[in-house]
């Protein structure tokens, strides 16, 4: 059970927190292009669901899994979207998504005026608040090798 | 059971095969007293609910039909121009039936190369090593699986979330394309599907997923 990375992008597409616990490749190419690669993925993902799915959808798009890695999104309302990779076999990442955005991300940027909105978040409370509530998580089990 | 429809998309991203299987109708007909508490807009040159959910009526949905006469582009068919009859008072009240859009040839051409990018991205972006593309895809409302094989092409099918085992039925369409399409001589590599016997085993798949399950194929 291992969390590779978060990526949190804001309603315009923007990134405004990338963190990586464990990560062994490279996307072969610079983060900003990365990140805007990312938010195009998902982006895509979105519409190419909502117009596949045979029923009207009321989330959409929940999670990919590929021979590796699983990526799991969860879009508030607000149209903050949170992106988890993590192993396969992983179970309700969804969740604690939510929980990250409830706990930690309205917690600690919502409710700090020094954190502007819809601007990169170097708060470094933040960060620790996250990386607790993350390595606490029940598939959090990054072995260094 | 819910529909389960099948895409064969070759390696340089073209369909080359669609079937649904069973596809799901939505149609609502709803009586309306003036004035309409929807927003419709013109999408696509089709008129959509934009906002105002109500009953089984939901965001996305189109107008087919006002009135018992159908809806093509901007105007009915009785040559009158449909924005006109919604506004003015005297046509009330006023039955509309609405329907889910259904997709065009086209738009599952379209989708079926966009599932191709989306498919060499997620590898790209893996944060481990020798990674395969998108294998499992689920929404709220359907999961999708995705069989690449070494040749390049995929098999992709759409099926109900709860419906398990596709895994195997993506092997068996593969075992059919190589029986059906493959060894048929007046097929050309890369091109459309167009042979029946494929299509005729393929049916006879499905129905017996539907029926028994996977267990057995």
């Amino acid at each position: 059970m291992t969390i590779y990375n978060l990526y949190i992008f804001n309603s315009a597409g923007s990134c405004i927190y990338y963190h990586e616990w464990l990560r062994r490749r490279e996307a072969g190419m610079s983060r900003d292009e990365e990140m805007k690669l990312m938010y195009g993925l998902i982006f895509s993902l979105k519409s190419f669901v909502q117009k596949l799915s045979p029923v009207d959808c009321k989330d959409g798009f929940l999670n990919y899994r590929t021979s590796r890695y699983k990526l799991n999104f969860y879009e508030t309302g607000t149209g903050l979207k949170l992106i988890m990779n993590t192993d396969v076999n992983s179970t309700n990442v969804r969740e604690y998504l939510q929980k990250i955005y409830k706990e930690v991300y309205v917690e600690y940027v919502v409710k700090n005026p020094e954190c502007k909105l819809n601007k990169e978040i170097v708060s470094e409370v933040f960060k620790s608040k996250l990386d607790k509530l993350v390595r606490s998580l029940p598939i959090f089990n990054n072995r260094v090798i | 059971m819910a529909a389960i429809s099948v895409y064969i998309i070759s390696k340089a991203g073209g369909m080359i095969y669609q079937y649904d299987h069973n596809p799901i109708t939505i149609e609502y007909e709803k009586t309306f007293s003036f004035p309409l508490d929807l927003v419709l807009e013109f999408v696509n040159n089709r008129l959509t609910v934009t906002f105002g959910q109500m009953d089984n009526i939901k965001v996305g949905h189109i107008i087919l039909s006002v009135n018992g006469i159908p809806l093509s582009g901007r105007k009915l068919t009785d040559n009158r121009d449909v924005m006109e009859v919604l506004k003015s008072e005297e046509n009330y009240p006023i039955s509309i039936k609405f329907g889910r859009p259904k997709l065009g040839t086209n738009e599952k051409i379209v989708l079926a190369s966009t599932f191709h990018s989306l498919f060499a991205i997620a590898s790209q972006l893996s944060p481990e090593p020798h990674c395969s593309g998108i294998e499992v895809l689920e929404a709220d409302t359907f999961k999708l699986y995705c069989y690449q094989t070494i040749t390049g092409t995929k098999f992709m099918v759409v099926a109900d979330f709860k419906q398990s085992g596709i895994e195997s039925l993506l092997k068996k369409i593969h075992e059919l394309y190589a029986d059906y399409a493959l060894k048929n001589p007046f097929y050309a590599l890369e091109m459309p599907i167009r042979c029946e016997q494929f299509d005729v085993n393929l049916q006879a798949v499905l129905e017996q997923v539907e029926k028994t399950g996977m267990s057995n194929i």
